[in-house]
């Protein structure tokens, strides 16, 4: 009997694991052109290929901060104030995500641009929001944003009430609190939205290509060699594409990992 | 002696007015709103509490036991002890490591709370509400999941334990077990305080039918007073029976009452014993043998509940016996 019950057990593993496997498969199948697809005799890069790469991970950094420094509080407020119209708010940081990028990126050179009264306003400051450094970054953290605050709130949700008011009852402030109960244990879900916020800045195209063609990123970059050289263009570039993008997500993941195996 | 009061209307609606000394039980039901009261002491829920309630929760001078000990997981044992202490001072860890020696746990300092036992854990609790030096320590419900021993044990080690800090202690909970020990009991019965005082005066003496069924009373009947006599004492109408009973002074003949009486409190008469008065000759419902307690059931017209711890005695199903109800036990109280 009990013989027959492992058995089952295993079967069903097993199935499992095949299953995972081919699924897996099929999502990563496409990525095998980027080895069969490329002449790795005569491998070049396009011109300016590496300007796109380092504007890629600068202002990609830059709007990642800008995602936690200012999504943080507001995704802390989502999880612990509920209102009556609480998924109002929801619904509205939703629809950054519902927009197409590329309907996003109209919506913003409209409303940022020289002729809208906020681009005005801003551009009589010095800061022009087309095709700048921070028109860049402002696309991004518009495609960046929603992702970063909306796993955020899950880790907040994650850390159980009674804590956070068990730290009050011990004499700490909520800011107090925030650093020494609420961030640490909700550590392991923000490094997941911070790696999803990078991913998701990197990887911007739709609303980068409208509001900031230039300065030129990996994602515009890509569509450029594309046009004007072709495919032999675009695999180089897509390979340090996923060499400089990919180590920051697998970093944290690993370290988060660890701690809270600690 | 401390008084506290609170009102308040959500979640639950309570207007407690309660004294603590020493250690003070608070027993009520389950959903009557004891956890409630504690938080709102705390200032975690909106309500009218007096003392410390225009202070911020962090600034109350309470330490608190929830349920689940609410240890910080992410928290080495030591950290734990040493949460309230300033975050930089430098005598933290030598303090909270001395607390932990005192209750024998020195040895698991720098072990996170999961590879802890539950008894441990409360401990470890218990000394993180002390180390912020409180002027009374909130326990709620400190022996719901434990077995019988474990909580005597735990019963004794909190009692311990405050008298060696000096701090009043309030449990909350329906564990009946713990007035034992207690210095002072009160019942919350509909959002208030049905009673409070000496543990064995409420005892003998619980204020209405339902405080004396959360007190473990398990026989209640129902008759008409046909007789006032002195100082609370009365003849009862009890269907055929004629039963002197003991209540609050004040019932007049022809008023209805609820008559109560606790199961070890019916006796039940060998051949021979005789009795001068409340003797009722029934038949035996049921008779059973538990590890501890022989338990019976009379027949109707007054179906009691009846236990002894065993002895020699044995029953059957159907037998005449003779039961007495002490006067001085069989207790009475306005219709309900």
């Amino acid at each position: 009997m009990k013989c027959s019950n492992s058995l089952r057990r295993l079967s069903f593993d097993a199935s499992l694991l095949l299953f995972s496997l081919v699924i897996i498969a099929i999502l990563i199948a496409p990525f095998s052109e980027m080895f069969l697809g490329l002449d790795w005799q005569h491998l070049q890069f396009a011109p300016n290929d590496l300007q796109a790469i380092r504007t890629s991970l600068v202002y990609s950094g830059f709007a990642l901060l800008l995602c936690i420094v200012f999504g943080t509080p507001l995704a802390w407020w989502m999880a612990h104030r509920r209102y009556r119209w609480s998924p109002i708010v929801e619904a509205l940081i939703l629809l950054p995500l519902l927009t197409p990028p590329l309907a996003l990126g109209i919506l913003l050179a409209s409303f940022f641009g020289p002729y809208a009264p906020a681009g005005a306003l801003l551009s009589r400051w010095g800061v022009e929001l087309v095709n700048t450094a921070p028109a860049f970054i402002m696309a991004q953290v518009y495609a960046a944003m929603p992702y970063y605050v909306l796993s955020a709130r899950a880790a907040f949700e994650g850390v159980p009430r009674e804590l956070e008011e068990m730290s009050h009852t011990l004499g700490k402030s909520s800011w107090q609190t925030f650093w020494i109960v609420t961030l640490p244990l909700a550590r392991s879900g923000l490094t997941t939205a911070t790696a999803l916020g990078w991913v998701r800045a990197m990887g911007e195209f739709g609303v980068v290509l409208i509001v900031a063609y230039y300065p030129m990123g990996i994602p515009v970059k890509l569509y450029q060699n594309l046009e004007d050289i072709g495919l032999s263009a675009v695999y180089p570039l897509l390979w340090i594409f996923f060499l400089v993008a990919i180590p920051f997500p697998l970093w944290i993941g690993l370290r988060a990992r660890k701690r809270s195996l600690a | 002696m401390l008084a506290l009061r609170c009102q308040s209307n959500y979640p639950v609606s309570l207007d407690i007015s309660l004294e603590v000394d020493g250690l003070t039980v608070l027993l009520g039901r389950s959903g009557e709103g004891k956890t409630t009261f504690l938080r709102a002491l705390l200032g975690l829920v909106p309500a009218r509490v007096e003392p410390w309630g225009n202070l911020p929760t962090e600034r109350r001078p309470l330490g608190y036991l929830p349920q689940g000990y609410a240890l910080f997981p992410h928290l080495r044992v030591w950290q734990n002890v040493a949460f309230p202490m300033p975050e930089h001072s430098p005598q933290r860890k030598r303090a909270a490591l001395e607390l932990l020696e005192r209750v024998g746990l020195a040895t698991h300092a720098e072990h996170y709370p999961a590879a802890l036992s539950g008894g441990q854990r409360q401990r470890v609790a218990l000394l993180r509400a002390m180390a912020r030096k409180p002027r009374l320590l909130l326990l709620d419900e400190p022996t719901s999941s434990l077995d019988l021993q474990t909580r005597d044990e735990i019963i004794g080690a909190l009692v311990e334990e405050a008298e060696m800090f000096a701090v009043p202690l309030l449990v909350v909970s329906h564990d009946i077990g713990i007035c034992a020990r207690s210095q002072r009991m009160a019942i919350l019965q509909g959002g208030k305080i049905s009673a409070q005082g000496d543990p064995s005066g409420i005892f003998s003496r619980p204020p209405n039918p339902r405080a004396a069924q959360l007190l473990g009373m398990e026989n209640f009947l129902s008759g008409r007073i046909e007789e006032t006599l002195s100082d609370g004492r009365y003849w009862v109408r009890v269907a055929q029976h004629r039963l002197r009973a003991t209540g609050m002074p004040g019932f007049l003949a022809g008023e209805e009452v609820t008559l109560g009486i606790r199961a070890e409190d019916v006796m039940l008469l060998s051949d021979g014993e005789i009795a001068a008065e409340n003797l009722i000759a029934t038949t035996l419902q049921e008779w059973r043998r538990e590890t501890l307690w022989q338990r019976f059931i009379t027949s109707a017209p007054l179906v009691l509940h009846g236990r002894f711890l065993a002895r020699d005695r044995e029953g059957v199903s159907g037998e005449g016996v003779r039961i007495v109800l002490p006067a001085e036990r069989l207790l009475l109280w306005p219709k309900e």
